[in-house]
C-alpha cells in the first residue's frame, strides 16, 4: 500500500454495489500483479484471469464482475474477441470494458473501440489515469443499474395491478393467449377460473372502501397461494379474478377452484378492526385449441360464475361441456 | 508490516542500486540513479517507482516476478521463432515489450517491438538477426537488476525489516 494512502481512503466516492467487482484479464504476471495492487487499495474486489478463454468462463457466472480490464493480446481468447463476444451476448446489466494494451497505434485505438470497448488503456498506463477511467466506468454503469431499476418498474407497473399485485387485465389476457399457443403446439388443454368476491359492493358499503381494499388484497394473496406454481392469478376488474392453469382437465380445474374457495372462507378476514367474512363464487372452463378459443372459453366461464352467483354464491360451477 | 516506502530502516531499490555501483556512476541526478554499468540498457529505478505510485513494496515485487518471467519469455520468443510461430512470437515480443516499456527501459523495449513486428509479418529470418543481441543485452540486463534486487533483499535482512521476497 502506499504511503498515507489508506483503502478506498482518497476522498473519492467508493464503488456501488452494481461495479464494485473488477475482472482483470491479463497474460502478463507482472501487469496482474500491478493491477490486482492498486484496484485492491481502491477497495475494489479483484478477479484475475490469465487469458481470454478463463475471463469468458468467469463471465459465465451469475456474479461475474460489470467492470472489465481486459488485455489486448493473450493467449486462447484476445482481448478484441472478447470484447466481441460480451457485446453479442447484449447481456442486462451493461459490462463496462476498458482495454489495456501496449500497442499505441490510432488504428488499433479505433478497432478495439469497434469491437465493444468502451475506453482505452495504453501501456505503459498511469496510476491516476486509470483510476480515473474507471470512476467514468462506475459512473456509466451506476447510471445504467439506475435506468433498468426504473424499466423494471415501468414493466411491473406496466403488467400488474397496483392494489393486488396480481397480473392486470391486459396482462392476464396476453398470458392466456400466450398459453393457448403453446397449447396448441403441444395439443394440451388450459383450465380457466372466472372469480367474484361474493357480496363485495356489501363490504365496500359496511366497512369502507379502504377496508374493501384490504378485502381484495387478501383474498388476492389467498388465491396466489392456493393455486399451482405455475398457475397465473390476475385481476380481471373491480372484484373479479381470473385464474389460468395450463395443462389442466375439467376435473383438474375445478379441484383448483374448489382449493381458492375453501381458502376464502376458510377465516375471516381482519380489516380496520374488523372481521370480515368472504366468500367466492367461481366458474370453469377448459380451453382446448382444438375445441375452443379464447374467448369461448372466457365466455363460458363467465356463464358458470353467473350460474354459481344465482345458484346462491360461495360454490364452483363447470360449465357444460368441459 | 512497516511499509518499506516509509521506513528508513528498509533499503530502497534506489538505495541498492546506488550501493551496488559504489561509485554512482550512472546516476543522473541524487534523487534519481540510474543502472547504466558498461552495456547494460540504463534503467531508472527512481521513475519505475513514480510510476507505481511510491510503493517500494509493488516495485520490490515486480522485479522479482520481472525477473521471473523474462527468461521464460526469452526461450518462449526463441523456440517461437525457430518454429515459426508467428502467433506466438509476436505474443511473447509484445509482452516483453510492454514490460520494458513499464520499467522504462526504452531502448530494450524498442528491440522488443521489432522482434513483435517481425513476428506480425511473419520475417523469421529477420527476427533470427534481432534476437541475439536483444537476448544478450536482456541477459545484462537482468544480471545487473538481479544483483540489485539480491542487495536490497540483504540489506533488509541486516536491518531486521521484514522482506518482501522470500
Amino acid at each position: 500500500m502506499i504511503k498515507g494512502e489508506e483503502p478506498q481512503s482518497l476522498g473519492l466516492e467508493q464503488p456501488g454495489p452494481a461495479c464494485d467487482r473488477v475482472l482483470v484479464a491479463e497474460d502478463d504476471a507482472m501487469f496482474r500483479k500491478i493491477l490486482r495492487s492498486w484496484l485492491e487499495s481502491w477497495g475494489y474486489q479483484v478477479t484475475v484471469a490469465e487469458d481470454g478463454a478463463r475471463a469468458w468462463q468467469i463471465l459465465q457466472e451469475i456474479r461475474a464482475p460489470h467492470l472489465l480490464i481486459l488485455d489486448w493480446i493473450m493467449p486462447n481468447l484476445n482481448g478484441i474477441d472478447l470484447c466481441r463476444r460480451v457485446r453479442e451476448r447484449a447481456s442486462s446489466p451493461y459490462q463496462y470494458i476498458l482495454l489495456v494494451t501496449a500497442k499505441d497505434d490510432k488504428q488499433d485505438l479505433v478497432r478495439g473501440l469497434e469491437a465493444g470497448a468502451d475506453d482505452y488503456l495504453s501501456k505503459p498506463f498511469d496510476r491516476n489515469e486509470l483510476r480515473a477511467r474507471l470512476r467514468t466506468g462506475r459512473r456509466i454503469l451506476t447510471l445504467q443499474d439506475e435506468q433498468l431499476k426504473v424499466r423494471e418498474e415501468l414493466r411491473l407497473q406496466a403488467t400488474h395491478d397496483g392494489l393486488t399485485g396480481t397480473w392486470n387485465r391486459s396482462a392476464i389476457l396476453d398470458l392466456l393467449h400466450r398459453e393457448y399457443e403453446l397449447a396448441a403446439r403441444y395439443g394440451s388443454a388450459i383450465g380457466v377460473i372466472m372469480l367474484d368476491v361474493d357480496h363485495f359492493k356489501k363490504v365496500n358499503d359496511t366497512y369502507g372502501h379502504l377496508a374493501g381494499d384490504l378485502v381484495l388484497i387478501e383474498a388476492a394473496r389467498r388465491m396466489q397461494q392456493a393455486v399451482r406454481s405455475y398457475d397465473l392469478v390476475g385481476r380481471y376488474g373491480g372484484e373479479e379474478f381470473l385464474v389460468v392453469s395450463p395443462d389442466c382437465d375439467k376435473v383438474q380445474v375445478q379441484v383448483c377452484a374448489e382449493r381458492i374457495r375453501l381458502a376464502m372462507e376458510e377465516r375471516p378476514v381482519l380489516a380496520q378492526g374488523s372481521s370480515i367474512a368472504i366468500t367466492v363464487s367461481a366458474g370453469t372452463a377448459i380451453l382446448a385449441p382444438r375445441l375452443n378459443t379464447e374467448k369461448d372459453a372466457l365466455a363460458a366461464a363467465d356463464t358458470a360464475l353467473y350460474r354459481a352467483k344465482r345458484e346462491g354464491r360461495n360454490q364452483v360451477v363447470s360449465c357444460d361441456p368441459g | 508490516m512497516p511499509n518499506p516506502a516509509s521506513d528508513p530502516s528498509v533499503p530502497s531499490v534506489i538505495e541498492a542500486a546506488t550501493l551496488q555501483r559504489g561509485d554512482g556512476v550512472g546516476h543522473q541526478n541524487d534523487t534519481e540513479p540510474e543502472i547504466a554499468a558498461a552495456g547494460v540498457a540504463p534503467w531508472n529505478p527512481g521513475q519505475t517507482l513514480e510510476r507505481l505510485g511510491g510503493d517500494e513494496k509493488l516495485l520490490h515485487e515486480v522485479m522479482e516476478i520481472f525477473l521471473e518471467e523474462v527468461p521464460k519469455h526469452l526461450a518462449g520468443l526463441r523456440k517461437a521463432i525457430l518454429q515459426q510461430d508467428a502467433e506466438s512470437a509476436e505474443r511473447i515480443a509484445h509482452s516483453l515489450h510492454g514490460e520494458l516499456g513499464y520499467l522504462g527501459i526504452a531502448e530494450l523495449s524498442q528491440g522488443a517491438r521489432e522482434l513483435e513486428e517481425k513476428g506480425r509479418t511473419s520475417d523469421f529470418p529477420g527476427a533470427l538477426v534481432l534476437l541475439p543481441p536483444f537476448e544478450a543485452a536482456l541477459a545484462r540486463l537482468l544480471s545487473s537488476m538481479g544483483a540489485t534486487q539480491k542487495i536490497g533483499s540483504e540489506e533488509r535482512l541486516t536491518s531486521g525489516s521484514p522482506g518482501v521476497s522470500p
